[in-house]
């Protein structure tokens, strides 16, 4: 019974192995493969390579930063009282919390 | 994969290592056939299965000092670099598909009738076919390693990545739906 299903495996492989039967261009393979290493870049000019999941991320991350340090530093340079109120107004005093006034421009 | 080639195969891995673009012509033309039969029955389609092929080569080419044989034959390694840039490509056909970018237009229908389909007739190798479409990804692929690939199950548990047992389940699976295609065209001729 073993040897008989082993044959009946070998016969369904064969039917996929006749089902998959394509030809295949060898040299144009060769050709294909040539031409994409001689288009990409020089080793040493090469960027390393990062996985676009992390790449995203990462531009999210230095927008968020870039954003709360262009939002806040006007603010924190001129410590205007206005620029400080404008940031009340907004919702937002998580933002000017633990900044001395002096910096915030908010009279305490 | 018998000793001698796998000794032959390892040989060229080293002269590709070393940048001989010949050895890598070689490898291709005791490679690419199977390499393509086997990406093209995955996929569905025979562009996308030559882009895997050529990107296959490619990666051999950047990374043959880095293969070690006596870490796994050739063969597993060249199809374990298939397996993964042919889930690549599924991953990334399904997320185009979602936002509706996917370009069904360019899939090609089955080849023009082969020897096999003289021999066991066109129709029920298209119906062969249709099953095989409608496997579970990880059963298709292991089918397609043992029957195309020929590779032994460990070979095929090392190029996907999982267990001897997890691929003979695999098969087990994908050989059962087969057959009860396989056995219904045979009722139908007797």
């Amino acid at each position: 019974m073993t040897q008989d299903k082993k044959d009946h495996d070998l016969q369904i492989d064969d039917l996929v192995l006749s089902a998959s039967e394509r030809e295949a261009d060898e040299s144009a393979i060769f050709s294909a493969v040539n031409n994409k290493l001689d288009a990409s870049p020089r080793s040493w000019f090469r960027l390393p390579s990062i996985g676009a999941n992390t790449a995203v991320a990462g531009f999210a991350v230095m927008m968020l930063a870039a954003g709360f340090v262009g939002y806040n530093l006007p603010d924190i340079a001129i410590g205007s009282t206005e620029d400080g109120l404008l940031l009340l107004a907004m919702g937002e005093p998580s933002l000017i919390d633990g900044f001395p006034s002096v910096l915030t421009g908010i009279d305490q | 994969m018998p000793d001698r080639e796998q000794h032959q195969a390892a040989a060229l891995i080293s002269e590709i290592a070393r940048g001989d673009r010949r050895a890598l012509g070689l490898l291709i033309t005791d490679h690419g056939r199977r390499l393509t039969m086997v990406a093209t029955r995955f996929l569905g389609r025979e562009d996308e299965a030559e882009e895997v092929v050529q990107d296959v080569f490619v990666r051999v080419w950047r990374h043959a000092g880095s293969y070690d044989p006596a870490k796994a034959k050739v063969s597993t390694w060249l199809y374990r670099i298939a397996v993964n840039l042919c889930i690549d490509r599924q991953r990334k056909r399904a997320l185009l598909r979602l936002v509706g970018l996917d370009d069904t237009s360019t899939e090609v229908p089955d080849a023009q009738p082969t020897a096999a389909d003289r021999i066991y007739g066109a129709q029920r190798l298209a119906k062969v076919r249709a099953a095989m479409d409608n496997l579970p990804s990880r059963q298709r692929m292991a089918l397609l390693l043992c029957a195309v690939a020929e590779l032994g199950n460990s070979e095929i548990a090392d190029a996907m990545g999982i267990s001897v047992g997890a691929v003979e389940q695999l098969l087990v699976r994908a050989r059962r739906s087969l057959r009860q295609i396989s056995d219904q065209d045979e009722d139908m001729m007797t």
